[in-house]
């Protein structure tokens, strides 16, 4: 059975008067342990598929099944709690929270999902150490360069143990080299079991994924 | 119960980033403070002198008595008097108690009381005391507790007994000669102390207010004794100068009837001249509390809206501090936080302000009743039922305001604050 699953997914943004319509008639099947690049052109919808594949969106239009579970018919808290078990963000702005230090912001979904603290420090400790930022443990984010800030955030994304990897162009703000190594570390966590989705349109990056995408007039090739 | 456990630690760690966010933003937190802590503080103060003002008034007006109707010369003008003069209305006097007594029978009794002038025979040191003449029923009716012996007695009024009942000031202030069964000298007669009553406590200087005699101070002697007049040059103040007639009805409801009988039956005695005044303590009692009344709604509304400022303080700073984060809201929706966990923790924000501000403006409100108490002399009441009233109100004000924002924090698209 499929991880995740859209079926006739389409969607539209009102801008205005107008209507765009970003995705039409998508069909995507995401297996477990499968590592998916997609790829297009900017405002091709990468990120809007993205944001539906993680919760964050619920267009209504076709049906998304993660698990089995109909996810469009999930009210916000329903949708809030599927997020925070079984998905994982990565940004390519990082999102990590300016007052708190690297551990505390790796230990941020635990808050949200009734984890004993003791439980959620050693996790949190586990995917900093994954990730290779443990030296790190203690500073603040903007102590840390542009390559640290992404591992903090992956080691965020994994903490909690989700089924699925959500990245939206995480090497996009990264030079070529560090952008390599946050690659390889997807590809790592990849080999460790965990299904990544992850956006791009850097044709090197996008080759190092099994499956790759691409979104043109809405719909998947 | 494990559940329960981290439900309360999700709790201590919202308020905990509540705590942060308003320790990372002092200024802004202070000026909301003082919103809060200025209100709660005037609403505290307001309060506690209203309380003040009220018990006093009830304690003065029931140690008066509720069933009692007092009578009173009543000042008058040069016209009036020398119309009472024409006229020959006698004032106010013992004659009147008797008129009184042929009333039907609602009074209980009836005593009288009036100044004696004396010459000044009494030590120096006590001088300030009063010379009454008074009716036997007079301690009975206004319940003047006794500390030794006993009150004066019919059979000292019908004999004119040279007995005297003293006040505890005055026993006090006369020492070894304000001693039980010791002698008195007044006007150049000898009294026999035969009773000393209590120390009343007046509570507050102001108690002249309600009660026109000082009942401490005073030196009782049977009305009936005629004292020789005082070898003072001059200008004699009229007879019924200082007097007082204390009517006692059965109950509380024939108040209003007696004291228009009572009002009637005097005019008519007094030839039509308004030289008395009824003052009725039920009367008082309820206009000390409509005063009360007034006195609350208008310095309260006061304190109510400066409380009001301190809220829309609170919703301010709430407003900037959601729009300063969204993004920060739309990463804690993405791992996983629910429209109410953002609401709590906003409106922790909203709730430590509240409260902080709300027991440091208790405490300041209560060193305010207190100083205004000290300076002005005013009565002053607190207890806790008083000072948790401000508080919770501010804190109901805090939260109702704190809800808009935390509400649409809440409400934020998850996909806009994190890619806007
Ligand atoms: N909230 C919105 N309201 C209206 N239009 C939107 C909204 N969000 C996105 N769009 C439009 O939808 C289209 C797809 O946006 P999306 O962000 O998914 O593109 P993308 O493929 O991620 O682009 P990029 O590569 O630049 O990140 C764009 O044309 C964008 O302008
Ligand atoms: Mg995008």
């Amino acid at each position: 059975m499929a991880l995740a699953a859209l079926q006739e997914l389409s969607h539209h943004y009102h801008s205005g008067s107008r209507s765009i319509q970003v995705l039409n008639g998508i069909n995507l099947e995401v297996k477990q342990g499968d590592f998916v690049a997609i790829m297009g052109r900017s405002g091709s919808g990468k990120s809007t598929l993205l944001h539906i594949l993680g919760g964050l969106l619920q267009p209504r239009i076709g049906h998304y099944l993660f698990k089995g579970m109909d996810v469009f018919s999930m009210s916000t808290n329903e949708i809030a709690i599927f997020r925070g078990k079984h998905i994982g963000f990565v940004f390519q702005m990082f999102h990590l929270l300016p007052e708190m230090n690297v551990l505390e912001n790796v230990k941020l979904p635990f808050l949200y999902n009734n984890t004993d603290p003791n439980e959620a420090e050693s996790l949190a400790r586990e995917a900093v150490e994954l990730t290779g930022i443990s030296h790190r443990l203690l500073h603040k984010p903007s102590e840390l360069s542009g390559g640290e800030m992404q591992r903090v955030a992956i080691a965020r994304a994994l903490a909690p143990g989700p089924e699925l990897i959500l990245a939206d162009e995480p090497t996009g703000n990264l030079d070529s080299i560090t952008g390599e190594e946050i690659i390889s570390l997807f590809e790592l966590l990849n080999t460790t079991g965990k299904t990544v989705v992850m956006v791009t349109h850097d044709q090197r990056i996008a080759q190092r994924a099994h499956i790759i995408k691409v979104l043109t007039d809405g719909r998947l090739q | 119960m494990a559940a329960y456990n981290n439900s309360l630690h999700l709790l201590a760690s919202l308020f905990q980033l509540a705590y942060f966010s308003l320790k990372s933003h002092p200024l802004r937190t202070i000026l909301s403070l003082t919103g809060i802590i200025c209100g709660t503080a005037a609403l505290l103060t307001v309060i506690g002198l209203g309380q003040g003002a009220k018990m006093e008034a009830k304690k003065q007006i029931e140690k008066m008595g509720v069933r009692n109707l007092f009578i009173r010369p009543a000042p008058l003008t040069r016209e009036q008097f020398k119309q009472a003069g024409k006229r020959h209305s006698p004032g106010l006097g013992p004659q009147d108690m008797t008129i009184l007594s042929e009333l039907p029978g609602n009074i209980i009794q009836s005593g009288y009381l009036r100044e004696i002038r004396v010459e000044p025979t009494l030590p120096t040191s006590v001088s300030g005391l009063k010379v009454v003449g008074c009716t036997a029923n007079y301690g009975d009716i206004l319940d003047l507790p006794l500390a030794e012996g006993r009150f004066l007695a019919e059979e000292d009024l019908r004999r004119k007994n040279a007995v005297c009942v003293i006040g505890g000031e005055a026993a006090r202030s006369l020492a070894e000669a304000g001693r039980l069964n010791a002698y008195l000298r007044i006007n150049n007669h000898l009294f026999l102390i035969v009773g000393i009553l209590e120390r009343y406590d007046t509570g507050h200087k102001e108690s002249g207010k309600f009660s026109m005699q000082n009942i401490n101070e005073m030196i009782f002697l049977p009305v009936t004794i005629e004292l020789s007049r005082p070898t003072n040059r001059g200008q004699d103040l009229p007879a019924y100068h200082q007097s007082e007639l204390i009517v006692e009805i059965d109950k509380v409801e024939n108040i209003p009837t007696m004291t228009k009988l009572i009002d009637r039956t005097l005019s008519v005695a007094h030839q039509g001249i308004k030289d008395y005044q009824i003052i009725v303590p039920l009367e008082l009692l309820t206009r000390a509390s409509e005063i009360q009344r007034v006195f609350n709604m208008v310095f309260g509304a006061v304190a109510a809206i400066s409380l009001l400022t301190g809220g829309i303080g609170i919703m301010n700073i709430m407003l900037a501090s959601v729009s300063e984060r969204t993004a920060e809201i739309g990463l804690r929706m993405a791992v996983g936080a629910t429209p109410h966990h953002i609401t709590i923790q906003f409106l922790a924000e909203a709730a430590l302000v509240t409260a902080g501000g709300g027991v440091i403006g208790t405490l300041l409100g209560i060193i305010c009743v207190y100083w205004v108490g000290y300076f002005s002399h005013l009565p002053i009441h607190i207890s806790v039922s008083v000072a948790i009233i401000p508080f919770s109100i501010s804190t109901i004000i805090g939260l109702c305001f704190g809800i808009i924002p935390a509400r649409n924090a809440a409400r934020l698209d998850p996909v806009r604050t994190l890619t806007g």
